[in-house]
């Protein structure tokens, strides 16, 4: 009897199939073991066979450790927001969720050509309101926090407005875009847009002005990745250096509790993510809040967020109240918020501490 | 030239070593001098020193600069998350969670507005009360890749718990983050702060979730190449277009096999080579081939539905397992593919004779033993390590050894060992071995007392001359293989009868024969 691999595989598919063979669930009495693929994004050119490599791997991994006696969640997903998508979108008037579904569904027939031990019962797709709940509970979760620096974590926002209540920034060490200090009758003055700003220096998810890559072509800001020689990877659209509110978050808070967990990746090469230069360095990081203030060096400010100089672009949304544009007349530099400084100073950071 | 050099200005060489009349010497490593309290040190000794002296003077304070910004987190798009966070005199304010999740609205034009604004901005005005939606979406590509938060996962509805510490391992198997320079080995950063702020709000246990992770390497294409006779619809073959002036054209891997063109297949492929004509070479047509960037344009994608069709999922599992070591980039190269379909093939055969099964109960040989542990050993060990190419070859090696051996005592484990790698013809043997569940029951282990030499192929000298080899059991004792050696006929040969002067039996090295 010959090797028949076209009459056997799809017979064995459609069993693994019937019988649920690969379903997970929770089994207190087997050892658990999570082997995690990053998922694709159901692109409309569909697999080539370099996709699968990393998958048949962990495919490969997955089963073994279950022979092994290990409860395995092997689960797979889409990564299925994106601009593709939205391109086409824009290109044709189909709704992204619409193609993406179509890409979804041509993904997963190639997929289950190979024969994966994947859990589909347990699929995840990125753009589906069930999953994005959780990033959209996690990034409230990073609104409402800020980094306190002695403490070495995230501690809820509202400590920190207790203790300006109480004591103005004094004594307050906390992971933030520009040194503020005020006192706490300065606070106490504030109405709820300065508070809301100053805050907004804090929080580990936040709003500032950010210079970005801007792609006029593509309607949106791009990440540095997504830009080559000037032109967006996608589509080669020129980009723009302009100068946005975004929403952004205080990765470097983290710096060195990300570098140390690197170490418990056994096998990870250490030295890219975010190498440490190790040495007393001449320049503060243009961004990096984390970095304490060397004050040798005159060159050392880290910047201050400043007014842009073109209205944010959100001001001008319509309001509320029906009127389709009005600029937004409050947008303030952090450094005024400190009432009583002169307006020209350098920056919040650089001018030397104040008593309280 | 460096500017003291050209200002004639003198210069203090700090560093013993170099020579700084030809250039700047900043050497890590190496003794300092003229350097007052630091002369005399290691380099890196006397930086850790200069720090401390800076600090006591109250000159400076030292730090560490990370190269890392605040990542920005939002995209002017509509096809994301949406914000959840909305607008009331002009503040930010968060969305209560019970008010999640906030859902993606319909709109009817997905560019911008007219007015430059994101395309959420045409939904944004529609909520009621004073409350405006941003209009903004998420772009947390660097997250959503990375799912461990997973209310799916962890049942549906499920708010993360925290929990304590995990006995299970964390795995993840990821492609490099687009392009070389963003290639980072560690979890993206934004998904490894969100790890570390839950962690942080006691929402998970730990802060870095993942125990390994692992980067493959990038699949590149192998694009063929035709050579068409510039001005004529002739092609010529890749050994023969230096005589001929040509024009190298990209041709669809996928009509050329082992380099050799399929010409029916290329006069099909496109209207203008429908009546192509070839110059052959010994009757083949030759192309020629390049490693490329896996791509549309260079008519090299191979798509693994094609492969699959071909020759089996199985065999494109162990293929592209085979292609190298998982962390490699390497060339797609389709030229080894049957070989290992003919592996798959030959362990199918080993079970069957015709159409029935052909598997024997006899007992195994020691040999087979240790042919199979040997194999259950270094498999094991090359998933564990990820070195998946070398197992594919440890297999292959195992059938090689084993021969014609078609022993259920030897199969059925190798069935069992092969199941992660090609699950499809395991799971059809194993059934056909009178299993009734799936084939995964248990990996089999390694008995490490079958890799224990059991005997040794003795060198026989003759009077000082290697005359034949025999194999005698370790636990032989010198009278024993003695008495059994002079009674060989291979060694008969040389006595003629006669009794040896002297048989001299070291025991697990050689075997002397005195005539």
């Amino acid at each position: 009897m010959e090797y028949n691999f076209k009459e056997l595989e799809p017979k064995w598919q459609q069993r693994w199939r019937e019988r649920g063979t690969y379903h997970v669930e929770v089994d207190p009495a087997r050892p658990k073991y999570y082997v995690l693929d990053m998922f694709p994004y159901p692109s409309g050119a569909g697999l080539h066979v370099g996709h699968p490599l990393g998958y048949i791997a962990s495919d490969i991994y997955s089963r073994y450790k279950r022979l092994c006696g290990y409860n395995v969640l092997h689960p797979m997903g889409y990564d299925a927001f994106g601009l593709p998508a939205e391109q086409y979108a824009i290109q044709t008037g189909q709704h992204p969720a619409v193609t993406t579904e179509h890409n979804i569904a041509r993904y997963r027939e190639q997929l289950d050509k190979i024969g994966f031990s994947f859990d589909w019962d347990r699929e995840v797709r990125t753009c589906d309101p069930g999953y994005y709940k959780w990033t959209q509970w996690a990034f409230l979760k990073m609104f409402g926090s800020y980094y306190c620096r002695d403490r070495q974590q995230a501690r809820p926002i509202g400590e920190l407005e207790e203790a300006f209540a109480r004591s103005g920034t004094e004594g307050v060490n906390a992971a933030c875009t520009a040194e503020l200090h005020f006192t706490a009758a300065d606070w106490a003055g504030m109405d709820e847009h300065r508070r809301e700003q100053v805050l907004q220096n804090y929080r580990l998810a936040y709003r500032a002005d950010t210079m970005v890559n801007w792609c006029p072509q593509l309607g949106t800001v791009l990440a540095n990745d997504e830009v080559k020689d000037g032109l967006s990877v996608r589509g080669g659209y020129p980009v723009e250096q302009k100068r946005m509110k975004q929403w952004s978050l205080r990765v470097t808070a983290y710096a060195q509790r990300m570098l140390d967990g690197l170490e418990t990746l056994n096998g990870a090469n250490r030295s890219k993510r975010s190498s440490v230069t190790g040495s007393a360095a001449r320049r503060v990081h243009r961004s990096s809040s984390t970095c304490a203030v060397s004050t040798a060096n005159s060159k050392s400010s880290p910047r201050a967020p400043t007014r842009s100089s073109a209205s944010p672009s959100w001001s001008s949304l319509p309001n509320t109240n029906g009127s389709t544009s009005s600029p937004r007349p409050k947008t303030r530099r952090l450094s005024r918020i400190t009432s009583n400084r002169p307006r020209n100073a350098p920056s919040a950071s650089a001018s030397p501490r104040r008593g309280a | 030239m460096p500017s003291p050099v050209i200002f004639g200005l003198e210069i203090t060489p700090v560093v013993a070593g170099g020579d700084i009349s030809k250039e700047s010497y900043d050497a890590k490593e190496g003794k300092l001098i003229n350097s007052g309290f630091l002369d005399g040190m290691e380099v890196r000794e006397a930086i850790g020193k200069m720090f401390d002296a800076i600090e006591q003077r109250g000159l400076g304070k030292r730090l560490v600069n990370y190269r890392l910004r605040d990542a920005i987190f939002s995209r002017q798009r509509y096809w994301g998350e949406p914000f959840p966070i909305y607008y009331r005199d002009e503040i930010a304010r968060p969305l209560p969670e019970s008010a999640l999740p906030l859902e993606l609205p319909p709109v009817s034009d997905f560019g911008p507005t007219e007015e430059g604004e994101p395309p959420l901005a045409r939904a944004a005005a529609s909520v009621d009360d004073g409350r405006r939606r941003s209009a903004r979406t998420v772009d947390d590509a660097r997250v959503r890749r990375f799912v461990r938060l997973l209310p799916a996962l962890h049942g549906p509805a499920q708010r993360p718990r925290a929990r304590r510490p995990r006995s299970g391992r964390i795995l993840a198997v990821g492609r490099p983050l687009r392009g070389r320079h963003r290639t980072c080995d560690g979890p993206p950063d934004v998904f490894a702060l969100l790890e570390h702020v839950l962690y942080d709000l006691g929402c998970v246990c730990e802060p870095e979730p993942f125990r390994k992770l692992v980067n493959q390497g990038m699949i590149q294409g192998r694009s063929n190449f035709v050579y068409r006779v510039v001005g004529t619809n002739k092609f010529v073959s890749f050994g023969l277009k230096e005589s001929y002036e040509t024009q190298e054209i990209h041709v669809d891997v996928n009509i050329v096999r082992n380099d050799q063109l399929d010409l029916d297949a290329f006069r099909a492929w496109r209207p203008e080579f429908a009546d192509a004509e070839f110059i052959l070479e010994d009757g083949k047509y030759v192309c020629g081939w390049a490693i490329e960037k896996m791509s549309k344009s260079m008519f090299n994608v191979v798509n693994p539905d094609y492969i699959v069709d071909q020759y089996g999922a199985d065999t494109l599992r162990m293929y592209e397992m085979f292609l190298g070591p998982l962390e490699q980039s390497k060339p797609w190269d389709t030229n080894g593919i049957d070989g290992v379909h003919k592996f798959l093939r030959r362990f199918w055969r080993l079970f069957h004779a015709g159409d029935a099964l052909a598997v024997t109960d006899e007992a195994p040989t020691p040999k087979e033993l240790k042919t199979l542990h040997k194999t259950i050993k270094k498999v094991r060990e090359d998933i564990e390590n990820f070195s998946f190419n070398t197992s594919v070859a440890a297999f292959m090696i195992c059938l090689n050894e084993l021969g014609e051996c078609r022993k259920r005592a030897i199969l059925e484990p190798l069935v069992a060992l092969l199941a992660p790698f090609a699950p499809h013809i395991a799971e059809e043997l194993w059934e056909r071995l009178g299993h009734t569940a799936s084939v995964c029951d248990a990996y089999p282990v390694c008995d490490e007392s079958y890799l224990v030499e059991q005997s040794f192929e003795y060198p026989v000298m003759i009077n000082g001359k290697l005359r034949f080899k025999q194999e005698y059991a370790l636990t032989a004792s010198p009278d024993e293989i003695t008495a059994d050696i002079v009674a060989r006929p291979a060694a008969q040969k040389w006595l003629d009868g006669k009794a040896p002067k002297k048989v001299i039996v070291v025991k697990g090295k050689i075997i002397n024969i005195v005539l």
